[in-house]
């Protein structure tokens, strides 16, 4: 039957539309109007109770500055400032200041440990680790597409 | 939200024809209209508003879907040669369904939507129940409007083609 003709393209449009008008709307699952409360109660929630994607943008950029600063400060690299601070401090400063100190010197020490690790890496070995895991995401992403289309064929 | 909920579910299953993802539209949807409440609260214009921002995240969701697939490489995006028999099953005869019970017939066109490839399916879906001309169809697809013409047309005869199968088979 050939279904191109323009009579017959009217009288399939008129057909179609008569039953597909009929058709009434399929019912929302049970669960939708309690998932929706969920996430609006999930969204009125203070900023700071919500994971780190739904924080506001200056807090984002706050806590990454935050980071780095404390990054910079453990890395070493603001030894002279902390030394002079340090100085400072055990000479005008209590029991609670040298306590203070004594803790800083930790976390400076830990912090110097760990760059003197990573400086120590040679960068073939480097290069090597970034080889190993781009090979591994392709091998993975390869295994994947194989799965599917073998999944999808049966 | 209880009242338009089965609106917006159904126009996000029958674009999508996956429930799952129908629930998370639907879901989003109603986030979306959350944040504009007071703006729709009295609005007459809810309805429509609801209905189109289902309709776009349905087709945003197609979109995203088709690319992965596309990257995967195991989508073809349409068979332009395809040519619909409609077979001996078949007739334009408008008086086919009406020894069917009423639900039964919605049962039976419901199925055979569904049963629909999708590049069949969306432009009829949009047509039909979006109520969208050939013309925002095809922009909307980003393909011609004889395109959307075809497939609509293709469309509405294997889905009737379909649905006469069954009746058959079922009767």
């Amino acid at each position: 039957m050939n279904t191109e003709r323009p009579e017959m393209q009217d009288r399939l449009e008129r057909l179609a539309s008569a039953q597909l008008r009929q058709l009434p709307s399929l019912r929302a699952p049970a669960a939708l109007e309690a998932r929706v409360l969920a996430a609006i109660a999930l969204q009125a929630s203070p900023w700071y109770a919500r994971s780190f994607r739904h924080w506001p943008l200056w807090a984002r950029a706050g806590f990454v500055l935050l980071a780095a600063a404390v990054a910079y400060f453990l890395s070493g690299e603001s030894v002279s400032v902390f030394n002079s601070a340090h100085s400072e401090l055990a000479t005008h400063g209590g029991g609670a200041v040298t306590e203070v100190s004594s803790w800083l010197n930790v976390m400076r020490a830990l912090g110097r440990s760990v760059v003197s690790i990573l400086q120590a890496i040679p960068t073939n070995w480097v290069l090597l680790g970034v080889a190993m895991v781009f090979t591994c995401y392709a091998t993975l992403v390869a295994g994947g597409v194989f799965a599917y289309r073998t999944i999808s064929k049966v | 939200m209880r009242k338009y909920q089965d609106m917006v579910y159904s126009t996000a299953a029958r674009l999508t024809n996956d429930p799952a993802q129908a629930e998370d539209i639907a879901q989003a949807v109603f986030m979306k209209a959350y944040e504009r409440f007071d703006e729709l609260a009295e609005a007459p214009t809810a309805p429509g508003w609801l209905k189109t921002v289902a309709t776009n995240l349905s087709l945003n969701h197609l979109s995203r879907y088709r690319k992965r697939l596309s990257f995967i490489g195991d989508w073809k995006r349409d068979e332009d040669d395809e040519e619909v028999e409609l077979g001996p099953e078949f007739s334009l005869d408008e008086s086919q369904f009406d020894t069917v019970a009423d639900d039964e017939r919605q049962q039976l066109i419901e199925r055979a939507l569904q049963s629909l490839p999708e590049h069949q399916r969306v432009p009829l879906v949009l047509f039909h129940f979006s109520e969208m001309p050939y013309q925002d169809i095809a922009a909307q697809l980003k393909v011609s409007v004889a395109k959307v013409k075809s497939d609509i047309f293709r469309a509405r005869a294997t889905l009737l083609k379909h649905a006469a199968i069954r009746n058959a088979h079922e009767h």
